[in-house]
């Protein structure tokens, strides 16, 4: 017997092109949790890219294609806080006040939710079975932190997985420097920016780092890989789903 | 000039302003405020009283660099300031505020200090000046100074030393305590031209941010607290 | 206000590659923001504090023109002399005009952001005058002809061998001709320097950090007192500060006091926090018998009633400044702009242009910090997103940036186009990827066009097997 909550995994971009193995482990998370999750196949980008460029038509046009495709649902998922961020924070403002536009983007936004804190806050899930021999550091990624206040649920996550210990780094709620087109417009600063996270991260003798976005993920693991760096990093669910274990640890 | 600027920038804001719908009058709550104001959000730090706000103004003046000690007779500050003046390998040379506090003082009981009035701000340049003050704040062991006939504001920052002598009754909890009772002497709306809130001697962090005391103000905050029974003891360290 | 901020870039650039700055960065990423977190930890009201202070500036802001009339009625009522600036042009001529009318010789200047933004300086030194500014940091920086590198700590880009140099240079002339290296003795001798000119100065200027509407008064918030020695000793006192500086009781303006010495430096009380109002009086025992109050306006007023008026709530504390990942890794002087970090990058295309200031509002990664640590809760991410629309409307960015903004939206709302783009991508970046040593991975090291920014010191993980919705279609088909 399934749930008959209607759950939908909303992949994002960056998920979808990059990292297929952080929707795999989104899903296997879900499904775990007692729920029957589905893979709109029509979603696309949530927008944010026109929306933090200042084209808000674009972003617009994305939020109405978003909408359509999400909103039979009863729960939304994103393995990003930036993207969920983008659903839950910036849709309704992207509409005037009052309008039934508006009403549909603020209903879709009190039912869309970053992966992490849906699992703990929402589905009450407070251990994982996920095995993960080693000490983990965790980068609060900002849209996270501070959109969708996801802070300690990841790292509570983490703390239950059989062999795992969190070691912070220093500032782990400063910017990695990837922000978007940031990281190409500006790529001298993004660079400055990703050198101090990555030295923090080595800096905690880490065995891997892990966060929730995987634009910060990209950035930081980048970094790490071209200064030679051995520390891998990974998006907490790939870590929660145990997903890893093909790789050496 | 200055009439149609002023008439354009009213203008402009209140075109700009009523793009929001908001009128030129505030409300009649926020309206009665500027007559009939009241406190803010007052935190708890600002609210003591009593034995308690002595102690904290003594305590937050100390962290501020301030050297603070107790007399339960004003009559021995002089005494004191002499031997303040000593320890500090200072002149024996005060310019004495003419303040009632201070003024009423047995000056000429301490023959060895010698007595200077300024007659200009300027004359206190590097010397040591003493006065009373208008009031302290236990919030943050602050001093106030407001500027009368008797007070000059201007040697509370001339001197290398100020030693103030700050009576028990004059220590309230808060900034808040002392607009209340600049209101109640003056009048709302009306303000003596000067009201200064002095924390501990002057201080810059400019070079290196690296604090150093004696910026271009006192290098040296003395308190006298005058209190029948409370004496504050300094930690040891 | 003339701006250098076209050459954000470069000046950025090298900012970064900067050895002497290090150290400066360090203060305002480390020192300062755990100062803060200190001092407000013993504040539990600080959240509530914040809440009411953004909400009594946003009452003032939506009936400015009232709480300024009530401000200059009281102001006039003391015997004050109130002046309405238009612009940074008007402001300078006003002042001029008021040291002309003292046949005033020396002016001393106590720190003003208003001042360095309408370039009062030379101005005035046009004029013949000698202008000493008293605040060490801005001293040291007027000394060396250099802008400001942060709006509370204006000099602390510089090291103290930097300043050693400079004050040995320039205090030749007062037969100071012995180097001083110790920074105590370097504000000895900056000290002994200034109070003569203090002494003799015909005119002090002062800014303001508010303007109280209930009494005409001004409050100046320091730690070194030069602002008070400037309002005390000179016969002339001209406070120089901009109309949205005003809030309506004495009450509002502790209030603001409170969170903004926490905010800006981590402390519970500046040294030095005074309430000036009007000239001196019948009877009173010193204080100057000139005051004049010069408002000034700049372009502020357009803000008024627009997206950007939230921005006029902003106290100059700093605190977005530091804990800027950007501005920590640059500094100040790389923005081109008196103002800088996030506060700079919303107020400068204000008070100039977008065009101008384009790249402000652009270089940032919308994390949010500021607007976290923000007093009075300025939504800065908000505002800088707000300046980007208005490049976007008024067709600023460069032509493949908008092809490609357009390009992406129609991807987004043609789902099999999306899907069909994003697989030729993740095929694309498999050709250009190669295995590493341990044969694991696939890593791309070059990539072209706009992704070569990423790759000049990034690696970027290539994908494997095709895009998520590919393997997630192929595999729903397997199930069935």
């Amino acid at each position: 017997m399934s749930d008959p909550t209607r759950v939908a995994l909303f992949a994002t971009c960056l998920v979808n092109l990059m990292r297929p193995r952080v929707g795999f482990a989104a899903l296997k998370l879900l499904e775990k949790a007692g729920f029957q999750v589905d893979v709109p196949i029509q979603q696309t980008c949530c927008g944010q890219p026109n929306f933090n460029s200042g084209d808000r038509e674009g972003a617009r046009s994305a939020a109405k294609q978003t909408l359509e495709v999400l909103r039979n649902y009863d729960y939304v998922v994103v393995p990003s806080g930036s993207c969920a961020g983008m659903i839950r924070k910036h849709y309704p403002t992207l509409f005037d006040e009052g309008t039934p536009e508006r009403k549909a983007f603020e209903t879709l936004s009190s039912r869309t939710h970053e992966l992490v804190s849906f699992l703990t806050d929402v589905a009450n899930v407070d251990q994982v079975t996920a095995k993960f021999d080693g000490v983990v550091t965790y980068h609060d990624s900002c849209a996270g932190l501070r959109e969708m206040g996801v802070k300690g649920q990841p790292r509570s996550l983490l703390s239950s997985m059989v062999g795992c210990s969190l070691k912070e780094m220093e500032d782990p709620e400063v910017c990695c420097g990837f922000g978007g087109t940031f990281c190409v417009k500006y790529p001298d600063l993004s660079n400055e920016m990703v050198r101090k996270k990555t030295d923090s991260i080595v800096a905690t003798d880490a065995d891997c780092v892990a966060m929730g976005d995987v634009g910060c993920l990209l950035n930081i693991e980048g970094k790490l890989h071209r200064d030679g760096k051995a520390v891998p990093a990974y998006h907490v669910a790939e870590l929660l789903a145990g997903m890893i274990k093909d790789e050496a640890s | 000039m200055s009439a149609s600027s002023r008439s354009e920038i009213f203008e402009k804001i209140a075109k700009g302003r009523a793009q929001r719908g908001n009128s030129f009058e505030p409300d009649p709550s926020w309206r009665a405020r500027l007559e009939t104001p009241k406190a803010d959000i007052i935190p708890a730090i600002a609210q003591t009283n009593g034995d308690a706000a002595l102690q904290r103004f003594c305590q937050l003046a100390s962290i501020l660099s301030c050297s603070v000690e107790t007399v339960h007779d004003p009559k021995l500050i002089p005494d004191q300031v002499a031997t303040y003046l000593k320890n500090q390998q200072l002149a024996q040379e005060v310019w004495l505020g003419e303040d009632q506090t201070v003024q009423q003082l047995p000056w000429d009981k301490t023959p060895m200090l010698n007595i200077r009035k300024a007659e200009d701000d300027r004359d206190v340049d590097g010397g040591t000046v003493v006065t009373g003050i208008m009031g302290a704040v236990a919030e943050t062991g602050t001093l106030v100074l407001t500027s009368d006939a008797h007070t000059r504001v201007g040697t509370a920052y001339m001197p290398d030393a100020h030693v103030i002598v700050v009576e028990e009754e004059q220590v309230v909890g808060g900034f808040d305590d002392i607009w209340d009772l600049l209101r109640e002497r003056y009048g709302v709306g009306e303000l003596p031209r000067a009201v200064n809130f002095i924390s501990g001697p002057s201080r810059t962090a400019d070079i290196e941010a690296t604090m150093v005391l004696g910026a271009h103000g006192p290098r040296a905050v003395h308190i006298v607290l005058v209190s029948k029974d409370f004496v504050w003891e300094a930690p040891s360290t | 206000m003339h701006i250098t901020s076209d050459k954000f870039k470069s000046l950025a650039h090298d900012a970064i590659h900067d050895d002497r700055l290090k150290n400066g960065l360090m203060i305002f990423e480390k020192f300062l923001p755990a100062f803060r977190e200190q001092v407000i930890g013993r504040l539990p009201e600080f959240e509530a504090m914040r809440d009411q202070a953004r909400d009594i500036k946003d009452h003032t802001l939506s009936h400015l023109d009232f709480y300024l009339a009530r401000f200059e009625e009281k102001v006039l009522a003391q015997g004050g002399i109130v002046h309405w600036a238009r612009t940074g042009d008007e402001a300078n001529e006003i002042i001029a005009e008021i040291c002309r009318g003292v046949d005033a010789k020396k002016v001393i200047k106590s720190k003003s952001m208003v001042t360095e933004e309408i370039e009062l300086n030379p101005k005035l030194e046009s004029e013949g005058l000698e202008v000493f500014e008293t605040d060490l940091g801005e001293y040291i920086i007027q000394l060396r002809d250099e802008k400001p590198s942060h709006i509370v700590g204006p000099a602390l880009h510089l090291n103290v061998d930097q300043v050693s140099d400079t004050f040995y240079e320039a205090h030749q002339k007062y037969g100071r001709t012995e180097r001083v290296v110790e920074k105590d003795a370097l504000v000895g001798e900056a000290r002994a320097v200034l109070r003569e000119h203090f002494k003799t100065a015909d005119v002090g200027i002062t800014g303001a950090n508010y303007l109280i509407a209930e009494s005409g008064t001004i409050g100046l918030v320091t730690n070194e007192g030069n602002a008070d020695l400037s309002a005390s000793l000179p016969n002339c006192h001209i406070v120089v500060t901009g109309i949205e500086k005003v809030v309506p009781t004495l009450d509002d303006a502790t209030l603001l006091m409170r969170l903004l010495v926490r905010s800006a430096t981590g402390q519970e009380a500046a040294n030095y926090m005074s309430f000036y109002t009007g000239p001196k009086r019948v009877g009173d025992a010193d204080g100057p018998e000139i005051f004049h109050v010069v408002l000034v306006d700049n372009g502020r007023s357009n803000m008024v009633g627009t997206e950007f008026q939230d921005m006029l709530r902003c106290i100059r504390c700093g605190a977005c400044l530091n804990h800027c990942p950007v501005f920590t890794s640059i500094g100040g002087q790389a923005y081109g702009s008196v103002y800088s970090g996030p506060m700079g990058s919303v107020l400068t295309p204000a008070l100039t242009s977008i065009t101008q200031a384009a790249h402000l509002p652009n270089a940032s990664t919308f994390c949010g910090r500021c607007e976290a640590v923000c007093p009075v809760r300025i939504p800065l991410p908000k505002m800088l997103r707000h300046w980007r629309e208005r490049e976007y409307e008024a067709h600023l960015i460069p032509r493949a940036a908008r092809w490609g903004v357009g390009l992406w939206a129609f991807l987004a709302k043609s789902p099999w186009l999306y899907r069909r783009a994003l697989s030729i991508a993740s095929f694309g970046l498999g050709l250009m990827s190669r295995e590493d040593r341990a044969g694991s991975a696939r890593w791309v090291k070059k990539l072209p066009l706009i992704g070569r920014g990423w790759t000049e010191r990034r690696d970027l993980a290539a994908p494997k097997g095709g895009t998520f919705l590919t393997q997630y279609a192929r595999q729903q088909k397997e199930r069935r």
